[in-house]
């Protein structure tokens, strides 16, 4: 890791490739960047930065003052912990358990069948979740008549809606989020598991003392990569799927202000929530850098 | 040495990055200029000053184009260089020539962004909101004198229908601002759509009370109209959107209306007492199941699956709810869709509540030199489809005679409330068997209606849009009878509007869905009432009643 000169100079081609990347990345991520002021004013897109209209931090007490402002942000917060902690669980068991699987080919249409549904947009998958999940002909409410239970209303009560959301977006996932720990399960010695088996170790032994710790590392790089996400709720997702039954426990931030930016046009307000959301996401991969150094001895400088 | 010439690709890639990026501002620059010069040297060169008479030597006008759908275009046509452009070059010197061209859904936007760039187009094709933010810019050329002395006697006609209230949002202070395209307000009546083959079955007359809509809703759940021998289907179809308008007329209430009350104050028809009964009503019928259970998760979409599925038999929608079910005809023609005037719970008849419908508004960049060029390509397009020339060059300019070529036009406007005097037409022209005095896009309709009684079941929508027994007679119904409430607010979105409206509207969705799914009790309108006004409602009130009373 240490600077070497010499180096650095026979490889200046190579390092001439970067350059138009990180014109790209200038252009379109950082001076877009200067748009961020229109937080701070009264923008009108008819006057632009002509006339400027500073109203300082107005347009953040009018999103404080917002009522069920706090609910938003709390829905948000709520069913993105959610989603992280499924995402970084329900993949891994996944993988642990296709990787147990000796059959080549049941294990291929399996992981074929399972990440499949990554590939669909919100706006279908949205249809099939009402169907599924209907009261009087979804295949889970059938279920639980046959069952003798009442049928639940899950897309219209405000106690199932984030669950059904952080299920939902598993059900899309998973399957995809399955590959990356397969892919780092094959990275695993294994001289280690030979080792482990002489020594007597069975099954759940290997899973927990070699498997786990081999792909910690990827645990933690994905959960510092989701961390930066905390305050996205899943815009396309729950716009698709909620109602004005659930707004209580299905509004989230994206929602939001795509309501009050883009249909009603208020811009200054919109980038001011934007700019509250950058803030703390910010502080979200700051923290998940700090873990990722500190467990697995991940960094990136 | 090696290295270096190996490095040189990527350098060369990134400079001519550079180069395309710096290229795209670079175009623009020199396209205002050349368009600056040439239009200049022109302001001499006009004599004569007809509503269509030709500039020679020809001018050059800037405009943008919203993109509808490739299909309105000829073969081997483009937005840029079709029948419309090359007919304004031609026969009327105009060259107009489009900034940018983006799909409809981004218009907006791009226009937008457009307008904060200060680069405006000489012809603004625009919003009602932003409208009013040239307007307050002082951006906007008066039109006043130029639509006077050049509109021709057709463009004129259509303007001054419904008392002349298109043109009263772009007019300002006695200055007319803009030009905008006006489809009047009738064809946005509110009506009820019943499935008159369940009636029939069920033995049941037609509606003339809100009593007997709501004992049709009650049979069609409970007495099996469709025979299978379950209870499957639903009286009424609603969505997440809550399309309950034609219900709540029917209890005096006008949801999406400002009307003006007693004491001359102008009110919004959310707030209203009559809506809490309507509501109540809903809710009684959502408990008894008539209305289906999930309604509150569906969107448009999907409730109208369930209606082509034969769910549903009754269907609040506005005259064009025929395109929405024509595929259950051909499936079966049996199913049979009739159209009726809202219908009122109690002595006073139902009215409908109509909105002005500006389909776009139509402006000119303060500083050019020709505001009358939008005048004539009015006239121009007035003339191709409605005028004496319509009868030989209609079908070219529209590409086939019904066609939506018009959509490529510059600037278009159909005439106003056009649909329900082709009903009129069309209506005796089926009874005469005379189709000589008809207009030309009649005629198209009535052309329609016979091929559908000739077996066409492709045409069926026709035959419930401009037939005898149709939305458009319904219509005519509102309008012979008086039954039509104008909205009193036809001006752009007040100040407190922008800021408000978002969040009320979510209010008033959230409150209303609950109530009618019953987790709320009717009485909590009440509190609705009071927190609508709290959060914004009464000073958009206030500000309504400020526009309108100084308009």
């Amino acid at each position: 890791m240490h600077f070497n000169p010499k180096q650095f100079l026979r490889n200046i081609p190579l390092h001439f490739m970067i350059l138009p990347g990180l014109v790209l990345i200038i252009i379109f991520s950082y001076i877009p960047m200067a748009g961020l002021v229109i937080a701070f004013q009264d923008f009108s897109p008819i006057s632009g930065f002509r006339e400027i209209t500073w109203n300082g931090l107005d347009n953040f007490c009018y999103l404080f003052e917002l009522p069920g402002f706090r609910q938003v942000v709390w829905n948000t917060i709520f069913i993105s912990i959610m989603k992280i902690a499924a995402g970084l669980t329900v993949p891994v068991i996944a993988a642990l358990l296709l990787n147990e699987v000796r059959i080549n080919g049941f294990k291929r249409s399996i992981q074929t069948i399972i990440y499949m549904p990554h590939f669909f947009s919100w706006v279908i998958l949205g249809g099939i979740v009402v169907d599924v999940l209907s009261p009087s002909s979804g295949i889970v409410n059938m279920v639980l008549k046959s069952l003798g239970m009442q049928p639940i209303q899950f897309l219209a009560d405000n106690n199932w809606f984030p669950y059904i959301l952080v299920i939902t977006d598993q059900w899309k996932e998973f399957g995809f989020g399955t590959i990356i720990y397969l892919a780092a399960l094959t990275s695993i010695d294994q001289s280690l598991y030979e080792a482990s088996i002489i020594d007597g170790a069975g099954r759940w032994k290997q899973t927990w003392h070699i498997t786990l710790p081999g792909i910690r590392p990827i645990m933690i790089l994905m959960l510092t990569l989701s961390l930066g996400n905390v305050l996205n709720g899943g815009f396309d997702q729950v716009f698709n799927l909620y109602n004005p039954l659930v707004y209580e426990s299905g509004d989230i931030l994206d929602t939001m202000i795509y309501r009050i930016g883009l249909q009603e046009a208020q811009y200054s307000v919109s980038t001011a929530l934007g700019l509250i959301k950058s803030v703390v996401s910010f502080a979200f991969i700051g923290f998940g850098y700090y873990l990722a150094y500190r467990f697995a001895k991940y960094r990136i400088f | 040495m090696r290295n270096k010439t190996r490095g040189l690709p990527a350098l060369a890639t990134a400079i001519v990055l550079s180069l395309v990026l710096s290229a795209c501002s670079g175009n623009n620059a020199a396209n205002n200029k050349a368009t600056g010069d040439s239009s200049g040297a022109n302001a001499l060169a006009e004599t004569e000053n007809g509503p269509l008479t030709k500039y020679d030597p020809p001018i050059k006008l800037r405009s943008t184009m919203n993109e509808t759908g490739k299909e309105t275009l000829a073969q081997g046509d483009t937005h840029s260089n079709n029948v419309w452009t090359r007919g304004y070059e031609e026969e009327l010197g105009i060259k107009v020539s489009y900034d940018w061209i983006v799909a409809d859904a981004n218009y907006n936007d791009k226009m937008n962004v457009t307008m904060a760039s200060g680069d405006l187009p000489d012809l603004l094709k625009v919003s009602t909101v932003q409208f009013e933010q040239l307007y307050k810019a002082g951006m906007l050329e008066d039109l006043t004198e130029v639509y006077d002395k050049y509109a021709s006697d057709l463009v004129k006609e259509y303007y001054s229908e419904e008392d002349g209230a298109g043109l009263k949002p772009v007019t300002k202070d006695d200055k007319l601002y803009a030009m905008v395209s006006f489809g009047g307000s009738l064809d946005s009546s509110d009506m009820i759509w019943i499935r008159k083959d369940w009636m029939d079955k069920l033995g049941l007359s037609e509606p003339q009370s809100m009593q007997d809509i709501i004992q049709i809703a009650e049979d069609f759940t409970f007495k099996d109209p469709d025979g299978n021998g379950k209870q499957d289907t639903y009286g009424i179809s609603l969505n997440k959107d809550l399309p309950i308008n034609a219900f709540l007329l029917g209890y005096h209430g006008y949801l999406e209306t400002w009307t003006q009350n007693a004491q001359g104050e102008i009110v919004n028809g959310t707030t209203q007492p009559e809506v809490k009964n309507g509501l109540a009503e809903l809710q009684r019928l959502y408990k008894e199941g008539v209305i289906d259970p999930e309604f509150g998760v569906k969107d448009f979409a999907k409730a109208m699956e369930d209606v082509n599925a034969g769910k549903s038999g009754i269907l609040f929608l506005p005259q064009w709810a025929p395109f929405q079910v024509k595929d259950m005809i051909k499936k079966d023609k049996n199913v049979n869709w009739v159209p009726y005037p809202v219908q009122s719970i109690d002595d006073q008849p139902a009215k409908t509540q109509n909105h002005l419908g500006l389909g776009g508004v139509f402006a000119i960049r303060k500083g050019y030199e020709h505001p009358e060029a939008l005048i004539k390509l009015l006239n121009f397009q007035a003339e191709k489809m409605f005028g004496e020339s319509a009868k030989t060059e209609r079908a070219k300019y529209l590409n086939g005679d019904t066609g939506l070529g018009f959509q490529n036009a510059v600037v278009a406007n159909l005439p106003p409330n056009k649909n329900v005097k082709a009903q009129d037409e069309v209506e005796i022209a089926l009874e005469t068997k005379d189709t000589s005095k008809m207009g030309l896009e009649a005629k198209l309709f009535y052309d329609d209606i016979m091929a559908y009684r000739g077996g066409d079941l492709d045409k069926w929508h026709m035959e419930r849009i401009f037939g005898p027994l149709s939305s458009q007679s319904v219509i005519k119904h509102y309008r012979d009878k008086d039954l039509i409430v104008m909205n009193e607010f036809i001006y752009a979105p007040t100040k407190t509007m922008n800021s408000k409206q978002a969040t009320l509207d979510k209010l008033r969705a959230e409150t209303f869905v609950k109530i009618i799914y019953g987790s709320l009790p009717v009485d909590d309108f009440d509190k609705f009432v009071t927190n609508w006004k709290k959060l914004g409602g009464d000073q958009i009130t206030q500000e309504v009643n400020e526009v309108v009373k100084g308009n």
